[in-house]
């Protein structure tokens, strides 16, 4: 899924699409403009929101392994997926099939 | 040896899956000979390192398990793969002593041991160092991983051997399992509760071994980690509720989740890799 160009459809669903990396803020943002990412993408340097999610360091690598979760308006997780290796992410359709 | 076996397995060890995990799949292909008369007598076992399983007699001792159990966290982890459970690898080790009491195979060289592990460590991007470190921060030595590597080559000459022979190797290790003497003893499962369900990965891809515990006497055990081995994150399936968090925003500014909510759902989407 290329989360960019996926991201007008969720928006649409009236979901906001927010994106964290277990990296320096710097590097996050020059990923950022590369990208072109219009969607909020945020930095956990120190991992704090991934390893509450329980993704941090699961393939030993010290970074969040690649991982999707839908939180209704009650912060509610309805939905969740962890991938398995790096390239392991759900398509946009699954994700919004999942959307409250 | 077997060409094609051989560009299947490290094809698997190597690149798709990591060693230990493609050990699994390899071993789900091999078989071995006449059965022996099964050893209804478990080995004895040490005070402080139980016996968790026993193949005809030969045993596998709880440190051995887990260790195997740590080395397959790491090994999964280089190949960016999710590792096996504990239950996952206690089979694997026991299909590998199907194989290794079933063929003759020669100890491999040390010279062939580091060869295949150059090889996997170009396959994984990463150098010796990056290897030795994983295998240290659970307390492991390069040693033990040379040992595993050397084993799977041994198992991996042991499938040449029989699919030369003209085995169905698949066929022929279910049969073993069905009809070897193998127990799983209650060292294997001295706590309470946490099962495989413990890790945080759910693991959809099918283990590509028989299902060892409808096939064994110990139909199903409770297969626990000691409590020295490192436990994954929380299980996911905890989570009902999404932590909250303020971070900081790429471009500017900060972001709070809650107050993010309040104004819809979100999709929270979490980056392996960031440049």
């Amino acid at each position: 899924m290329k989360l960019q160009q996926s991201y007008q459809a969720f928006q649409q669903a009236g979901a906001e699409v927010v994106a964290l990396a277990v990296a320096p803020l710097a590097q996050v943002d020059g990923v950022r403009k590369v990208t072109g990412a219009t969607y909020p993408v945020l930095a956990d340097p120190v991992h704090r929101a991934a390893e509450s999610y329980g993704v941090y360091n699961l393939f030993n690598d010290n970074l969040a392994a690649p991982s999707v979760f839908v939180i209704d308006t009650d912060g509610r997780i309805v939905w969740s997926h962890v991938g398995k290796n790096g390239s392991d992410r759900p398509g946009e359709q699954a994700i919004l099939g999942q959307l409250p | 040896m077997n060409k094609a076996i051989s560009t299947r397995i490290w094809a698997i060890a190597g690149v798709g899956m990591a060693v230990v995990a493609g050990l699994g799949l390899l071993l789900a292909f091999l078989g071995r000979g006449p059965t022996k008369p099964s050893s209804a007598i478990p080995p004895p076992s040490q005070p402080d390192d139980p016996i968790v399983a026993s193949v005809d007699g030969s045993a596998i001792s709880q440190l051995s398990w887990q260790e195997a159990v740590l080395l397959d966290q790491v090994l999964s982890g280089l190949a960016g793969q999710s590792a096996p459970t504990p239950d996952e690898t206690l089979q694997r080790l026991i299909n590998e002593e199907l194989v290794l009491q079933a063929t003759s195979e020669q100890e491999p060289t040390a010279e062939q041991v580091e060869t295949q592990i150059a090889a996997l460590q170009q396959a994984w991007g990463v150098g010796e160092d990056a290897v030795t470190v994983a295998l240290e921060r659970v307390g492991l030595t390069h040693a033990a991983f040379e040992q595993a590597i050397g084993r799977l080559l041994k198992a991996q000459a042991g499938l040449s051997s029989l699919e030369n022979q003209g085995h169905d190797t698949a066929a022929w290790l279910e049969k073993q399992r069905a009809s070897a003497d193998i127990q799983i003893f209650e060292s294997a499962a001295v706590l309470p509760v946490p099962t495989t369900q413990s890790s945080p990965i759910p693991t959809s891809v099918p283990s590509p071994l028989p299902t060892p515990a409808a096939e064994t006497p110990a139909a199903t055990p409770t297969f626990v980690l000691a409590t020295a081995l490192p436990l994954p994150a929380p299980p996911l399936a905890d989570l009902e509720f999404a932590p909250d968090f303020t971070l900081e925003r790429a471009g500017g500014g900060v972001l709070t989740l809650t107050e993010q909510l309040a104004q819809g759902p979100v999709v929270l989407v979490f980056f392996q890799k960031c440049g």
